[in-house]
């Protein structure tokens, strides 16, 4: 199960922040269909926000058609998000370790790294090409 | 739309010569929980006594949950209150204050109670002078709790304690909230406290609510505003002022709006919850009228 | 609620009993000692003039463990309604006021008078139960005692017998709770309490009991076998005073009066109260024909002036119990 955390000085919304949570938990096949979300009770027992902001997000998931309730039982997850790029995620993780390695070399710290990954993200596609 | 769980209208408390309390109506609905921010001296402690009837109105008439305040078994059953402080008989032990709530409430949960202390990890026979500031706080809350409250009034529950209790204590609190389905109201000097759990706001300062409604609504209809310098009657209709600065060039204004503003001479930001409390606790002290609205 | 009452009075309980526990002791065995005592003396058996055995007695009895009990229980009785209105009574509103612990108790699902009644109930009852238990054990145990020698019905000892020691403990703890509850503060509410109680105890044998039976009137002749006072002052005004009263009674007023019904000033006759000794003077005296005018409570009123003593304190402290329930409903807010 998965298990949430609220950073409070993104400017991201609480709820928001839960439901891009859940999506990413999906994405890396951390959440998979049939999962059972935590309970509303649980969740604020751990991260003390208010109870509707948990079912705001649920409700949102649910929506989307991510997520689904069983009434009595919980919320479940209905979908996978993680597709076929999940195999990718192995290789792609041993290069970017490598490149890693290689920046820290140079004598890039952390932050410039960020500001580099960060920069080039942002570029459009066609600029790189 | 189902009956608030608390009415306030024109609610007056005075000692002596002193108000401490001015003209206060209010309306909150249920199944929310409420934050009630305000300066110290401001008249949160005021406002929560009185609706739990340790206080009566100079002025004016407050109802919770549809009753007089403590007019009697019942409705004193419907509301669980921790005071400031958490006050606690000091030369009683733990086993003895849970043994005082159910010899006086009817709808005493006994085992919800023996749970939440044996989650605490509190000794029943240990004196409650002798457990520490969060520990009390926690005893206070599970006495409120275990009488099955409909309504909980907390005030300035973490004020005094570290940040580790505090955690603990709103963890606890908000676990209550998802259990039971009930409203609570808090109080705090500080918006951090209050930003994470509430999703209904009241704003007091110096005795008068300034503000009230629920969160998203405030937070989505107040903005602000930066621009050159120039005269806030230019603004367009609809937009109220609640705080303002310059420099010799530009304008900061927070302003509150029923509809987005579209006004290209401005940057328009959404401001936070603490950006909010702090413009109305500015403009209640430069102005003198008195300003209530209540946004649905 | 009651349960919490008893829990919340529980150490002054145990102390009180414990005390009281160590009295029974000590009367048990005095008390042997003192019947045994009362027969030896033959006051048990006499009829008629007990003078004698009376005195015997007496003797016997004030001396070592018995006269240390005596007085001693006789202190106790007074003080004890002080110590329950400063110890129990005071405390018992003041405390929750100052600790803020009124906010906890008050928030319960019972009203603010079910809560004060719940208290008072218990504390009345323990009051009246132990001012009365102490009270039956030491007029027992007295009983021969005051006979012979301090008569109940007199002032010092009147407070410390029967049951008006249940009455001042009613009224002490009804005064200390409604000092606690209006002063807020425990240790000024116990100086309150004390200093009201006092005053209200002494004003009793002070000016009003005298007034609570009608006082018997009585003239004799005056019998100067024994004089209390014998003054001869300036101008020869004369003061004079009897000291045969009757027995048992709590004297009033003790005038000489002349044949006409005039209090006596004298003057005094130089040739007989000059300087020579009193005892030509009093013999001179005796042919005045002056009589002795006396008011006073006989013993045959003891109980009368119990009842309604007793009833005047347990009814100011009904007043005093009505105001506190009126009070904390309405006004401590």
């Amino acid at each position: 199960m998965i298990e949430f955390h609220l950073d409070g000085r993104s400017g991201v919304a609480p709820y928001m922040q839960l439901i891009q949570q859940v999506r990413q938990a999906m994405r890396l096949g951390l959440l998979r269909e049939g999962d059972q979300l935590p309970t509303v009770k649980d969740v604020v027992a751990r991260v003390a926000i208010n109870p509707n902001t948990v079912l705001k997000a649920y409700r949102e998931l649910e929506y989307e058609g991510l997520v689904s309730p069983r009434p009595g039982v919980g919320t479940f997850v209905t979908r996978t998000l993680a597709d076929d790029s999940l195999a990718a995620h192995g290789p792609l993780r041993d290069e970017l370790l490598a490149w890693l390695a290689r920046a820290r070399a140079a004598g890039l710290d952390s932050e410039s790294i960020e500001a580099l990954f960060a920069n080039t993200l942002r570029t459009p596609v066609e600029e790189s090409a | 739309m189902s009956s608030p769980v608390l009415q306030a209208e024109h609610l007056s408390k005075r000692y002596g010569r002193r108000e401490a309390l001015s003209d206060c109506t209010l309306s909150i609905p249920p199944g929310h929980v409420v934050g009630l921010v305000g300066p110290n001296g401001a008249g949160k402690t005021t406002l929560l006594q009185l609706a739990v009837g340790l206080l009566r109105p100079t002025a004016g008439a407050i109802s919770v949950l549809g009753g007089r305040p403590a007019s009697g078994g019942p409705q004193l059953a419907k509301v669980g209150f921790v005071a400031q402080d958490a006050p606690t008989y000091a030369s009683l032990s733990v086993d003895d204050h849970l043994r005082f709530g159910a010899h006086t409430n009817p709808g005493w949960n006994q085992q919800l109670a023996a749970d939440r202390i044996a989650q605490l990890g509190l000794d029943l026979s240990q004196k409650a002078g002798k457990l520490s500031g969060g520990q009390r706080a926690q005893l206070s809350l599970t006495l409120a709790i275990a009488k099955s409250p409909e309504l909980l009034i907390l005030d300035e529950p973490v004020a005094s304690l570290d940040p580790l209790a505090r955690r603990e204590f709103l963890q606890a609190l908000m676990g209550f909230v998802a259990d039971r389905r009930a409203s609570v109201i808090l109080s705090s000097h500080l918006v951090s406290d209050l930003e994470r759990v509430c999703d209904f706001l009241i704003v007091l300062v110096a005795s008068r609510v300034r503000i009230a409604g629920e969160v998203e609504n405030l937070l989505a209809t107040h903005y602000r505003l930066i621009g050159p310098r120039r005269d806030p009657a230019d603004l367009p209709p609809g937009v109220d002022v609640i705080e303002a600065s310059y420099t010799d060039r530009q304008s900061t204004l927070i302003v509150r709006s029923a509809t987005p503003i579209h006004d290209p001479s401005f940057a328009v930001e959404l401001i936070t919850m603490e950006d909010l409390v702090l413009a109305y606790m500015a403009q209640a002290t430069t102005s003198r009228q008195p300003v209530l609205e209540t946004i649905r | 609620m009651t349960w919490f009452a008893w829990r919340q009075f529980r150490i002054p309980s145990w102390i009180t009993a414990a005390a009281l526990l160590a009295v029974a002791v000590l009367l048990a065995i005095t008390g042997h000692n003192l019947v045994d005592e009362w027969n030896a003396s033959g006051a048990a058996t006499c009829h008629g003039d007990c003078g004698g055995a009376l005195t015997t007695f007496i003797q016997r009895a004030t001396t070592g463990a018995e006269g240390i009990a005596y007085q001693l229980t006789t202190v106790l009785l007074y003080a004890m309604p002080a110590l329950i209105g400063i110890f129990w009574g005071a405390p018992m509103l003041a405390r929750e006021l100052e600790s803020g612990t009124y906010r906890l108790a008050w928030n319960q699902s019972i009203t603010r008078t079910r809560w004060l009644g719940t208290k008072l109930a218990v504390g009345g009852a323990a009051s009246a139960l132990s001012a009365g238990l102490l009270s039956w054990a030491v007029t027992s145990w007295g009983h021969h005692l005051d006979h012979a020698r301090y008569y109940r019905i007199l002032p010092v000892m009147f407070g410390a017998r029967g049951i008006v020691p249940i009455g001042y403990a009613l009224f002490a703890f009804a005064l200390g709770v409604t000092m606690g509850m209006l002063i807020r503060r425990t240790v000024p509410a116990m100086a309150a309490t004390l200093a009201i109680y006092v005053a209200a105890v002494a004003s009793m044998p002070l000016w009003v009991r005298a007034h609570l039976a009608p006082a018997v009137h009585g003239t004799v002749p005056l019998d100067l076998s024994s004089i209390d006072i014998l003054s001869i002052g300036q101008n020869s005004v004369m003061t004079v005073r009897s000291g045969v009263t009757p027995s048992n009674a709590w004297v009033l007023t003790n005038n000489t009066i002349t044949p006409s019904g005039k209090i006596f000033t004298g003057p005094a006759d130089p040739t007989h109260c000059g300087d020579g000794g009193p005892r030509e003077c009093i013999q001179w005296l005796s042919t005045l024909g002056l009589r002795e005018q006396l008011t006073y409570q006989p013993a045959s009123h003891f109980w009368q002036l119990q009842w309604i003593e007793t009833g005047i304190f347990v009814a100011a402290a009904a007043l005093l119990t009505a105001f506190c329930f009126w009070f904390i409903r309405n006004r401590l807010t």
